[in-house]
């Protein structure tokens, strides 16, 4: 089982964003996705998740299309993607009703889901009244409890404090080792690339294209501070660095 | 705003009741000392009691029955206005090609006043066998009707796009997402074009009433006025009028908040 982005390309009008996007993930694997801001991360993964059309390239996934009617791909928005008029349990509740799920079956997972991220005190309570890591909590129990084959992740840590931020990774490296899961993650943050991928695709600046993948075969947990872990850390700075750079040489933002 | 909420609220009401009791001084020295040929409050409100209790002699109705005839007309309009307005408003909503389509349409239909249909409306329901009821609840449907649609449609469309994709991305059909994303996100818009709905058609059916009929406080103050300028009954019936749409309409805020808990929470 595995998913191929093979020669990706895509342009908004005129404007080209993504050329020629190669890389495979393998099942289980941990993957994330690194760029300077604005490089066309988010239209990646976007085009990944069968959103929106590529002007060029095709995605395989198992050799097919990635199917959202089967239940292929769970999404994590960049954004709150929650629904504001549903409660916690609701909003667990929502993929597992799209997905058929028997109703006794799903008060039973959303129960086990809202358990997993620490919110089982809280399945009534709506969005609006949960802090911002509690709700990204709350979007990761909503992707996990329909068990999707893939979870693609949009810089979903981007918006929370550095201490909230770290914390929710650690958590998201236990679920996706408890869960074996399949995670494409897109970061603009070397430290958290460098802490959780198995293997990082470096996309230049726009238009993106594969710089560099790195293949990050440390142990697990990692820790943070590790010579090994701030070495992938520097690398991926000196990198990005220089892309920033031409990025800001090369024309306005 | 206030940093003593508690505080805030005992001012404001205490400038409530301030205003209240300033509009009647106010309504009581231009009525004693004649600068306007009105009758004075307290007369006001005793023929206004009266009205309610023992009605009015020369019809043989109470001002409550008056009322509830009024109100009979609005429930019956409106609802048909919101039942037709509601879903046609997620359609429009939802489908660009719709709302284009029939764009030009609504917006030309739209500034022309409700009462302005009345005549037309005598002639279409010429025939109907109860011909100015049914005008009555054709002008409450058209007032309550525009202003509904135009705030459901525009509930739909300001739906956030994600919201629409973290429905499609896990495979949502259209019959799912409407239930489950458009209608519940649009509500509260929709539950405003229905409050601004039934408010316009309650003014809709006074002047309605002032045009045909028997019964209804439109009926009511101009029959009071046709027979004799009788301004205390006239005021009695505008108050009534007042009274009942801020009723209806803080019974309306009650609802929403009920239907509504994640939007006000």
């Amino acid at each position: 089982m595995a998913l191929c982005v093979e020669g990706i390309s895509h342009h908004y009008g005129p404007l080209p964003v993504l050329e020629n996007i190669s890389f495979r993930i393998e099942e289980g694997e941990f993957i994330c996705i690194i760029g300077p801001s604005g490089c066309g991360k988010t239209t990646l993964l976007r085009i990944i998740a069968d959103l929106l059309p590529p002007s060029g390239g095709r995605v395989l996934f198992n050799g097919g299309r990635i199917l959202a009617d089967q239940g292929d791909i769970g999404y994590v928005f960049q954004e709150n993607a929650l629904f504001p008029w549903m409660t916690a349990a609701q909003n667990v509740a929502f993929h597992l009703e799209v997905r058929g799920v028997e109703k006794k079956e799903r008060k039973r997972i959303v129960e086990e889901y809202l358990n997993l991220v620490g919110l089982a005190p809280f399945p009534d309570y709506y969005p609006k009244s949960l802090s911002g890591g509690m709700k990204q909590r709350l979007a990761l129990a909503r992707v996990l409890a329909y068990q999707p084959k893939i979870i693609l992740m949009d810089e979903p840590f981007v918006a929370l404090d550095a201490q909230t931020r770290n914390s929710l990774q650690e958590q998201l490296l236990e679920l996706w080792a408890r869960e074996k899961k399949t995670i494409l993650f897109i970061t603009h943050n070397f430290d958290e690339a460098a802490f959780m991928a198995d293997q990082i695709v470096i996309l230049t600046a726009r238009p993106a294209h594969v710089r560099e993948i790195i293949h990050v075969n440390l142990l697990r947990p990692r820790k943070r501070t590790s010579p090994e872990v701030c070495a992938v850390r520097d690398r991926l700075f000196e990198i990005l660095a220089e892309e920033i750079a031409r990025d800001k040489n090369g024309k306005f933002k | 705003m206030s940093r003593n909420p508690t505080g805030s609220k005992k001012r404001s009401s205490a400038i409530g009741l301030l205003a209240i009791f300033g509009f009647l001084f106010l309504w009581h020295l231009l009525a004693v000392y004649r600068i306007l040929e009105i009758p004075a409050p307290w007369r006001t409100f005793r023929v206004f009691l009266t009205l309610i209790v023992e009605g009015d002699p020369v019809y043989q109705r109470s001002l409550i029955q008056m009322a509830l005839a009024s109100l009979r007309t609005v429930v019956i309009g409106a609802a048909l206005g919101f039942l037709l307005a509601i879903p046609l408003g997620l359609l429009i909503g939802w489908s660009r090609d719709i709302k284009d389509g029939l764009n030009t349409l609504l917006e030309v239909m739209r500034p022309i006043p409700p009462l302005a249909w009345i005549p037309l409306a005598y002639i279409i329901f010429a025939k109907s066998g109860n011909t100015t009821f049914h005008v009555q609840v054709f002008i409450v449907f058209l007032g309550a009707f525009f202003p509904t649609l135009v705030n459901t449609i525009h509930g739909v469309r300001s739906i956030e796009p994600i919201h629409f994709e973290a429905a499609k991305v896990v495979g949502a059909r259209r019959g799912h997402i409407l239930r489950r994303v458009v209608i519940p996100a649009s509500l509260p818009s929709i539950v405003t074009g229905a409050r601004i709905g039934l408010g316009i058609g309650w003014m809709c059916i006074v002047a309605a009433e002032f045009v045909g009929g028997k019964m209804g406080l439109g009926f009511y103050i101009w029959a009071a006025y046709s027979i004799g300028g009788k301004g205390e009954e006239i005021i009695s019936g505008m108050i009534s009028i007042g009274l009942i749409g801020y009723f209806m309409d803080r019974a309306l805020l009650e609802l929403e908040k009920r239907l509504l808990p994640w939007h006000f929470a």
